[in-house]
């Protein structure tokens, strides 16, 4: 069978940066060729000669409590305005379909502006109310899709400056497999001093407004955001919308060479291209122009004029030019921003230049564009962008929807053929199994001195030395050499250690070698949700009293997506490659894409991870208001679903699955695990109240049912992955109650979180390894120490395991805000 | 004999058997062949490299366990510049290991094939999963060295040249390598590829590098290279010392590696006091004094407080320039109260000094705006650098 890819528009947009604060203002700014680099208000007082593109003064936020301007942080704030904007523009701030838009947010340097009092030696400055709202790296999501109430799911992309383009390939996705014929991307990147403070320390920037491919080598850092609803075309065609061009294709992959300089050999900048391109079902003659990454510093401008020429051929490149030089770069939201500058001034038949360009570098030897617009009708153009640890991204795009011929793709099965896992049931899958048929690992327990003095602070069940007690599922110490063998693990953080441990098992279950021949057939997606917090601290710890003093070392690797490049780098892998900072539960978010990647043939293998790391640094900020931790100091501390609920037990580790075509497992006689069947994804609006709907998870399991034409009735087992507290655990239970109806009194339900702690964005991968594992025996292993349950009415796992051949699972799962997640899987033949 | 070797025994001055096989010891003139390699590019033949591929599941653990750098820290087209030590901790060669996707080529220059080959299955311990084979009689290599070879190499094998590291190497197809590595402090990129090409490519190397001044070379003159860029040499401060903290070496010996080949006595090594270790010499006067030699003395106050391990003239510093082993209380650089005594009783002034000796060329050219060939480019980024400060200066007057 073969299916037709859709049409993907671009319907609306909204845009926040220093040269314009709406559509129409920033397209005068580009036609007026207006510099937004100006010496930084900010940063000067800590940065001699310090230049930025800033958003300077107040912005508005019209529809939004006053209240709110004052809790949230910019990058929600942001986010809210630009994607309202794009939703007015787009026709939709009153629509139905806001209910089933999804929402792909790419951003860096999230969730930091509400610890900057603590980072900079201020803590009497903190905005509890910031900590609570803006305090998590994805809150951003929950915070939009709240405010703007879109119901359709999120998923944060955190791959540094490929964010945001990053977002628009993962709504396209979505879009091709019927999740929803409306979505929202948008990248929103205010600049904060740790990003300021890192790239000016790594000496990365230029002295005055960046001079991209010409004169001294530097870049410019810029804040902005934007916003972009990308739609089905014969959908926004129907309802009459505003048409601004049209996404052909995208590709993203790892340079899998360097975690922050770019492979100077170009393979992976120039591959990305390629990809897209044939994504796109074009090729690079097709292409009319090229909206380049060009931050201006010697390595990107070097090695993306190298790309270029390999992927044209010398003498054959399309004009290039680089926007950063208007509005610097803003990283999560450079692409984005840089992509609507494109669609307003190449439908007036002007490319955009490259402003300020002097005398070019020896090796800047194509067409830059220099200064002035280029009159050319342009239909196709690329637009690049490049990230640390070798993340990159293309998108392919026409400005004359409908006139490039639709592709076409197989509809691949997609099975799953190995498993990993680290937790503190140990690093292996044995261990992993045995620790399923043992009762799990024993919370090991922990002590942390609290010495904040706000009012939650105070309701901690602090000792007379200020201490707060508590357990938590540790990894155990281990040999990571014995393991990884040939891989250097001495440098890795552990997050990265954790991820890639279960990546190598992952790929030893599934028999499958990354060959140097065949490095870009597989691909990697991470979930992450706290991500790196000791390099977190460490980077920031050196940022006072004097931010030029900062961390470089711990700069890039401090990143959320430096886990995915670092287990990249250690593996070679080259293909599709991106990180979903989502929080809880991004794993599951990770396998979803994966499952989207292989389904659509666009790689032949992809690997879905998720780590995290126990860390000191905010642990007890992040604990703040949060009224789901246990402080229970017992080894049967953790009951999940429990009627009186006592809060979770946190846990540290890391899941990976490995993904491929049921016709290449077939064909390389791999051992098929389980099969996707279908997922779904469906969002709350209760980041403020948490008056959760059951509707929500219903929607999510029926979209999965839906995908896997199957009925609720051929479900047999239901795995549960929420972690605790009444909001989250009547949310999952009730919505599982609302879609299986009858059937969930009898299908066997349980939640194996107690055998490993709350492993936040590993917990629903680590749980389906579980519901794996237990495929093998034909084992439901029971729910740990919860006797007494909070939802009647369902047939839960209790005491002992249940022997029982199971076919259709059902996986589900949570994060911030009622954002839901439903997979089912068959057990493999 | 195969065609590359006939050509060295129609054109070179003088050919050396190193290892069983025979490579040009001198080609033309020294002071020429030296010139080359300093200031433009050099080609030399080292196929008397010891040539091992280490291939099989436990590849890594044979190696890992035999040498004393951490084979992990290569990924694919890295290679990892170490040393193999026996049980005393003593080094006995120093080896390139070259990661080709977790196949591994071993290349030394002063162990021969079977000694090299019987070393490692000496190492494989309870590894089986391991294959060897000898790739030193069935591939040569070529070797264009100097501060433009990266050009000459980029004319050859394309863009890509410019983006191997230091220590980093192509894969060109199954049995030909690039590798970017060298003992001396230049620009250095070997090709090892199967000898039956490898006449062809010294003649192309050869008709390119007219334009580059090339100059053909032998292995003679790297007696003077290496000393003024000292790298472990068994002839030269390797016969005085194995031990890699008196010839500071510790670099290239990983102590915090679980284990290795020699780890024990080197970790017991490091707990005791430092004697002596080697440092560089650069005598006072100008010139090439003949009278000084290895084996000579070094002395404070008329008290011996070391000996000359290696010695020759500079040409690039136009001085006479040493390795000398001394005790551990004198060792430190930017000293000149020290003296040489020669046999014959006659002294000279010395200074110690940090190594390398020498400021290479090679540091002053980046190869994307330097060229040797190119009249548009400058040279090198000093004169670029002048350049430019002239054209702002004429700017402002």
């Amino acid at each position: 069978m073969t299916n037709i890819r859709k049409r993907v528009v671009i319907t609306g947009m909204g845009v926040l940066s220093s040269i314009g604060r709406n559509i129409p203002e920033f397209k005068q700014g580009l036609l007026d060729k207006k510099v937004g680099i100006k010496p930084s208000e900010i940063y000067s007082e800590y940065f001699a000669g310090a230049y930025a593109s800033e958003i300077k003064g107040e912005v508005d936020y019209p529809g939004l409590d006053p209240d709110l301007t004052t809790k949230l942080d910019k990058g929600a704030l942001w986010g809210y305005r630009v994607g309202r904007d794009a939703l007015e523009d787009g026709g939709l701030l009153d629509s139905d379909l806001k209910k089933k838009m999804g929402l792909m947010v790419g951003v860096s340097a999230a969730g930091t502006e509400a610890y900057i009092p603590f980072i900079m030696n201020k803590p009497e400055e903190t905005n509890v109310d910031m900590v609570k709202y803006s305090g998590s790296y994805a809150s951003i999501c929950p915070l939009v899709a709240s405010l703007l109430k879109l119901g359709g799911g999120y998923e944060l992309v955190a791959t540094a400056c490929t964010a945001s383009p990053n977002a628009i390939g993962l709504a396209f996705d979505a879009i091709q497999n019927n999740k929803g014929d409306v979505m929202m991307a948008l990248g929103s990147e205010p600049l904060y001093i740790p990003t300021f403070a890192g790239f000016y320390a790594l000496k990365a920037m230029a002295d005055g407004p960046c001079t991209p491919y010409s004169g001294q080598p530097g870049m410019s850092i810029g804040e902005g955001a934007g916003a972009v609803i990308v739609e089905e075309y014969e959908h926004a065609k129907a309802r009459g919308a505003k048409i601004y061009g049209e996404l052909l294709g995208y590709a993203t992959s790892s340079d899998a060479y360097h975690e922050t300089a770019p492979d100077p050999k170009a393979v992976g900048s120039s591959w990305v291209m390629r990809t897209a391109i044939e994504n796109a079902g074009l090729k690079p003659e097709d292409i009319d122009y090229v909206n380049a990454h060009g931050t201006g510093t010697d390595a990107n401008d070097r090695s993306e004029t190298l790309a270029i020429k390999k992927l044209f051929g010398e003498g054959t490149t399309p004009p290039i030019s680089s926007t950063k030089s208007y509005f610097g770069h803003n990283i999560g939201s450079a692409g984005i921003l840089e992509l609507i500058a494109c669609l307003v001034t190449l439908p007036e038949k002007k490319i955009l230049p490259t402003l300020n360009f002097g005398e070019a570098r020896t090796y800047a030897d194509i067409d830059y564009v220099p200064n002035d617009f280029r009159e050319k009708d342009v239909n196709v153009f690329l637009k690049n962008n490049y990230a640390f640890g070798g993340n990159n991204s293309c998108l392919v795009v026409s400005t004359k929807p409908g006139t490039i011929k639709q592709t076409e793709f197989s509809p691949q099965r997609v099975v799953i053929t190995g498993i990993g896992s680290v937790s503190s049931m140990g690093t292996s899958n044995s261990e992993f199994a045995s620790g399923l048929t043992d009762g799990g690992a024993i919370p090991v327990p922990r002590e942390m001195k609290v010495e904040l003095e706000s009012e939650d602070a105070k309701q901690l069940p602090l000792d007379e030395n200020k201490m707060l007690h508590y357990r938590s599922h540790m990894v155990k110490p281990f040999n990571a050499r014995k393991i990884l063998r040939s891989i250097d693990a001495k440098k890795l953080n552990n997050i990265s250690l954790y991820a890639l441990v279960a990546l190598e098992q992952a790929l030893k279950s599934a028999d499958y070698k990354v060959l140097k021949t065949a490095r870009e057939e597989v691909g990697m997606i991470m979930g992450i949700s706290k991500g790196p917090t000791n390099t977190i601290s460490r980077l920031c710890e050196s940022l006072a009293p004097d931010p030029n003093n900062v961390r470089t070392s711990e700069f890039a690797m401090s990143l959320m997506n430096s886990i995915a490049t670092q287990c990249a780098i250690a593996k070679g892998i080259k293909g599709y490659n991106t990180t979903l900072s989502s929080g809880v539960n991004a794993g599951l978010g990770a396998v979803f894409q994966g499952y989207e990647v292989i389904r659509q043939n666009l790689q032949d293998y992809m690997l879905a991870g998720a780590a995290d790391e126990d860390g000191p640094g905010f642990s007890p900020l992040m604990s703040l208001g949060n009224d789901g931790f246990s402080y229970e100091n017992t080894d049967d501390s953790y009951h999940v679903y429990a009627k009186h609920d006592k809060g979770y037990v946190m846990g540290e580790g890391a899941a990976c699955i490995f993904l491929e075509s049921h016709g290449n497992a077939t064909q390389r006689g791999a051992h098929i695990y389980a099969e996707i069947m279908g997922y779904g994804r469906s969002c709350d609006h209760i980041y403020f109240s948490q008056d959760s709907s059951p509707q929500t998870m219903a929607d999510a399991i029926n979209m999965a049912l839906t995908e896997a034409n199957l009925s609720a009735q051929d479900i047999d087992m239901v795995c549960g992955t929420t972690w605790s507290g009444k909001y989250a655990t009547n949310m999952e239970l009730n919505g599982i109650k609302l879609a299986l109806g009858d059937h969930s009194q009898s299908v066997p339900l349980t939640n194996y979180n107690g055998y490993f702690g709350f492993v936040e964005a590993s917990g629903g991968l680590l749980n389906l390894a579980a519901v794996i594992h237990g495929f093998n025996d034909n084992m439901i292993y029971p729910i740990l120490n919860t006797t007494e349950f909070s939802v009647a009415g369902l047939n839960y796992v209790t005491d002992n395991s249940i022997e029982k051949e199971v076919k259709y699972a059902l996986v589900t799962g949570m994060s911030e805000g009622g954002n839901c997640y439903a997979l089912i899987i068959q057990k493999g033949a | 004999m195969n065609g590359l070797l006939a050509l060295h025994k129609q054109h070179a001055k003088e050919l050396i058997s190193v290892n069983g096989i025979e490579v040009p010891k001198q080609y033309s003139d020294l002071d020429k062949e030296y010139s080359a390699l300093r200031h433009n590019v050099a080609l030399s033949d080292y196929s008397h490299y010891s040539k091992l591929k280490i291939d099989g599941d436990e590849a890594f653990d044979v190696l890992d366990l035999a040498v004393a750098g951490d084979v992990a820290e290569i990924r694919d087209e890295q290679t990892l510049y170490t040393v193999l030590l026996d049980q005393d901790g003593s080094i006995i060669t120093d080896v390139y290991i070259m990661n080709n996707d977790d196949s591994y080529v071993v290349l030394s220059e002063h162990l021969d094939d079977a000694a090299l080959m019987t070393l490692f299955k000496d190492r494989m311990g309870e590894f089986e999963d391991v294959e060897m084979t000898s790739l030193t009689q069935s591939h040569a290599i070529i070797a264009m060295e100097g501060p433009y070879s990266w050009e000459l190499a980029q004319e050859i094998y394309g863009m890509d040249v410019i983006g191997i590291p230091f220590l980093g190497f192509i894969a060109l197809d199954d049995d030909t390598y690039l590798l970017r590595a060298g003992k001396h402090g230049e620009f250095s990129y070997k090709v090892i590829l199967p000898v039956e090409d490898a006449e062809a490519l010294w003649t192309e190397i050869e008709e390119k590098g007219v334009r580059y001044d090339l100059v053909k070379a032998g292995l003679a003159l790297h007696e003077l290279t290496r000393l003024e860029n000292p790298y472990f040499s068994p002839t030269g401060n390797g016969h005085v010392s194995r031990d890699p903290r008196e010839l500071q070496l510790q670099w290239m010996v990983r102590y915090d590696k679980d284990e290795f080949f020699g780890r024990e006595r080197l970790l017991e090594k490091r707990d005791e006091a430092l004697v002596k270790k080697i440092i560089g010499v650069v005598l006072a006067q100008e010139g090439e004094i003949d009278a000084v030699c290895a084996g000579d003395s070094v002395v404070c106050g008329g008290k011996e407080i070391g000996t000359l391990v290696a010695c020759r003239y500079s040409p690039s510093l136009k001085k006479m320039i040493a390795q000398a082993l001394i005790d551990e209380a004198y060792a430190y650089a930017g000293i000149d109260a020290y003296a040489i005594k020669t046999t014959d009783g006659v002294e000279f002034k010395i200074k110690t000094t940090a190594t390398p000796f020498i400021n290479n060329y090679s540091m002053l050219i980046n190869p994307n705006e330097n060229s040797f060939v190119n009249p548009d480019k400058f040279r090198n980024m000093l004169a670029q650098l002048e350049a430019k400060q002239a054209e702002a200066k004429q700017a402002n007057a």
